[in-house]
């Protein structure tokens, strides 16, 4: 074995050609907090790799700000090894990911080395391509319109809130509200979503615990989602410039895979902590800061990131890329700043509630505040007929809502809407990693709007329409097949549900 | 520093061009002294020597070598023109060989550790 690394050594050293030529180089001036200060290297470009030589090793940099004697680099490295009089030269490229299929059940760096000591990510690095962390966002004439949807397995996003593939969808809330619940969900459902591609989900945590982290990934690997996923993780120890880059590693990834035809969805857990970790690094730069001391080009960090979310053409290979970022609010403040430009940028927001979380309406989806912009066009027709009167129900019974307490004193007709509303609101409760596949969600639906339930006492709804959910499975299972295969809700089939529960209803 | 380098090189320029070259370093010391960089006079001086080097069409020239010998010096030196300014260090970390950086942006590395560091990474 010796004799063999003896005689490659002496290969590599027979073989080495010496061209010594002029190189560009700078110096490290000043360096502290992950920030390097480099005089030199004046033809140095925005965004550029460097390469620190320092006794330790060499170290990544990324040239942030170009001034006019010298350079701030961001150290993705350990900042510590980096000493000043340390050299740097130009590496021509800008930060890059290695993509492809093989990442696939792996927790990754935002660099894309791999963190879950599975070994190598590419055993055949031919098969894995560089994708650059910042890339332009696809052009209008490469998109077309969101038309296939991203069914998320909870009722209330999918029948009220619709998420088409492509679309951007800011998950919105208060710490412990369940927003990355519902992100988890969305990755678990995407496995018995099986009319449709399936979708390669990509969770991106940024500045999380690492145990949130691992749990997380174990959780995924028990619903056997993992296979089909991929966690970026910048955990809250790691350097403000790794949780930096964090999202635009997973947006490279989530490209690849679009780029090839495929269908993606990157979860950003969360963009609250992204923006901080910007912050930091752009103080540290001395870029001037502005409203809650965020730099100016804060929007702009966030809207070129998400913009990359995409539903491209068929003559691109037709793949998509669905964003769904994560804010964490403050005692319910939408209208902080990052919260208001990621609301203004999105395709629309799930809002999730303290207060109804706290009154056991899980998920705590507020209805009334969340919308869906661009994802009706996506919905299936199934859906849509169910969930039209499930809106409309709803709505009424908010207005109703606070006339509860006066029950006795109501009429009829109104007493029957609370009843309603009470009941829809009971069905739209779900437990946490248990997404409910689509055509379940259209019989749950269509039985609590049609009445079916009425009678049914409030606090025994789910235990009820569950059962009945499960005995239509069983029983009838061809009317759920055909929901699913068609995506429709014809007469015949809904005359066919309706008989089914008729009948189920009394078993 | 209170003042950024390039201001301080950029007036010290000015002002030479116009007075006495000892009155202009006493003043410039007594500024740093006032302004409290003081501590940063190397830095300084060393900045307006290199503005003065480039702006005179010379150029800054460090050379580095593992050990010191006359010779190299003098070999080094008739390789230059008269307006470059040249710097000899000894680096014992090249090994051998020598390392010539110009302007602080141009490197030429002709060590021994240049070449291992090539062959190993």
């Amino acid at each position: 074995m010796s004799y063999e690394i003896i005689e490659k050594l002496k290969r590599e050293i027979a073989n080495y050609k010496d061209d010594t030529k002029f190189e560009h180089v700078g110096l490290v001036t000043e360096v502290g907090d992950g920030i390097a200060k480099i005089s030199g290297l004046s033809r140095a470009l925005s965004q550029e790799l460097l390469n620190i030589e320092s006794h330790g090793g060499d170290i990544a940099a990324i040239a942030f700000n170009l001034e006019e004697s010298f350079i701030g680099a961001v150290i993705l490295g350990d900042g510590q090894k980096v000493k000043v009089g340390d050299r740097v030269k130009q590496t021509g490229k800008v930060v890059s990911i290695k993509v492809g299929g093989e990442m696939l059940g792996r927790v990754v760096d935002p660099l894309g080395n791999p963190l879950d000591s599975k070994g190598v990510i590419f055993t055949d690095i031919s098969r894995s391509r560089d994708y650059p962390l910042e890339r332009s966002a696809p052009s209008v004439v490469a998109r077309e319109s969101v038309n296939t949807p991203l069914h998320t397995g909870i009722k209330a996003v999918d029948a009220m809130i619709p998420i088409g593939r492509g679309q951007r969808e800011l998950i919105i809330g208060d710490r412990q509200t369940g927003k990355t619940a519902v992100a988890l969900d969305t990755i678990i459902n995407q496995k018995q979503d099986t009319g449709r591609r399936q979708v390669i989900c990509i969770y991106v945590a940024v500045g999380q615990k690492n145990s949130k982290v691992a749990k997380l990934v174990k959780t995924l690997e028990e619903k056997d989602a993992l296979k089909y996923s991929i966690v970026v993780s910048a955990p809250a120890s790691s350097p403000a410039s790794v949780q930096y880059l964090a999202p635009f590693a997973g947006c490279a990834i989530g490209e690849y895979f679009m780029d090839q035809g495929e269908d993606a969805l990157v979860v950003y857990d969360d963009l609250s902590k992204h923006a901080d970790s910007y912050r930091q690094l752009s103080l540290l730069l001395r870029r001037p800061p502005g409203r809650e001391a965020y730099p100016g080009d804060i929007f702009y960090l966030h809207a070129r990131l998400l913009e990359r979310a995409a539903k491209l053409n068929k003559e691109l290979g037709g793949g998509s890329l669905t964003a769904l970022p994560i804010i964490e609010t403050q005692l319910g403040d939408v209208s902080a700043y990052i919260p208001t430009n990621v609301i203004s940028i999105t395709d629309g927001q799930i809002y999730l509630e303290s207060d109804l979380f706290y009154k056991g309406l899980r998920p705590a989806i507020n209805a009334g505040l969340s919308v869906s912009r661009v994802g009706s066009s996506a919905q299936t027709k199934a859906m849509k007929k169910v969930s039209g009167k499930l809106r409309l129900d709803l709505a009424q019974f908010r207005e109703l809502q606070a006339f509860v307490q006066f029950a006795s004193d109501l009429d009829e007709n109104t007493k029957s809407q609370i009843a309603r509303g009470q009941r829809l609101t009971e069905i739209l409760k779900q437990v946490d990693s248990e997404p409910i596949p689509f055509e379940k969600q259209v019989a749950a639906i269509y039985m609590a709007t049609n009445g079916y339930l009425d009678d049914v006492k409030v606090e025994e709804v789910q235990s009820v329409s569950a059962r009945i959910i499960d005995n239509l499975e069983k029983l009838h299972g061809e009317v759920l097949k055909k929901i699913r295969s068609s995506n429709q809700l014809d007469d015949e089939t809904e005359k066919k549900l309706g008989s089914s529960l008729e009948e189920l209803k009394r078993v | 520093m209170k003042y950024s380098l390039k201001n301080y090189v950029d007036a010290f320029i000015q002002v030479i061009e116009k007075t006495s070259h000892q009155e202009v370093v006493d003043g410039l010391l007594k500024l740093l002294k006032k302004t409290g960089d003081i501590r940063h006079a190397n830095k300084i001086t060393e900045a307006i020597h290199k503005k003065l080097v480039n702006e005179k069409g010379g150029k800054w020239v460090n050379v580095e070598v593992a050990r010191d010998t006359a010779l190299k010096k003098e070999k080094f030196r008739y390789k230059f023109s008269d307006k470059d300014h040249i710097d000899f260090n000894i680096n014992s970390e090249l090994v051998a060989g020598v390392r010539i950086t110009i302007n602080g942006e141009e490197e030429l590395n002709n060590s021994l550790q240049g070449k291992l560091n090539k062959l190993f990474s």
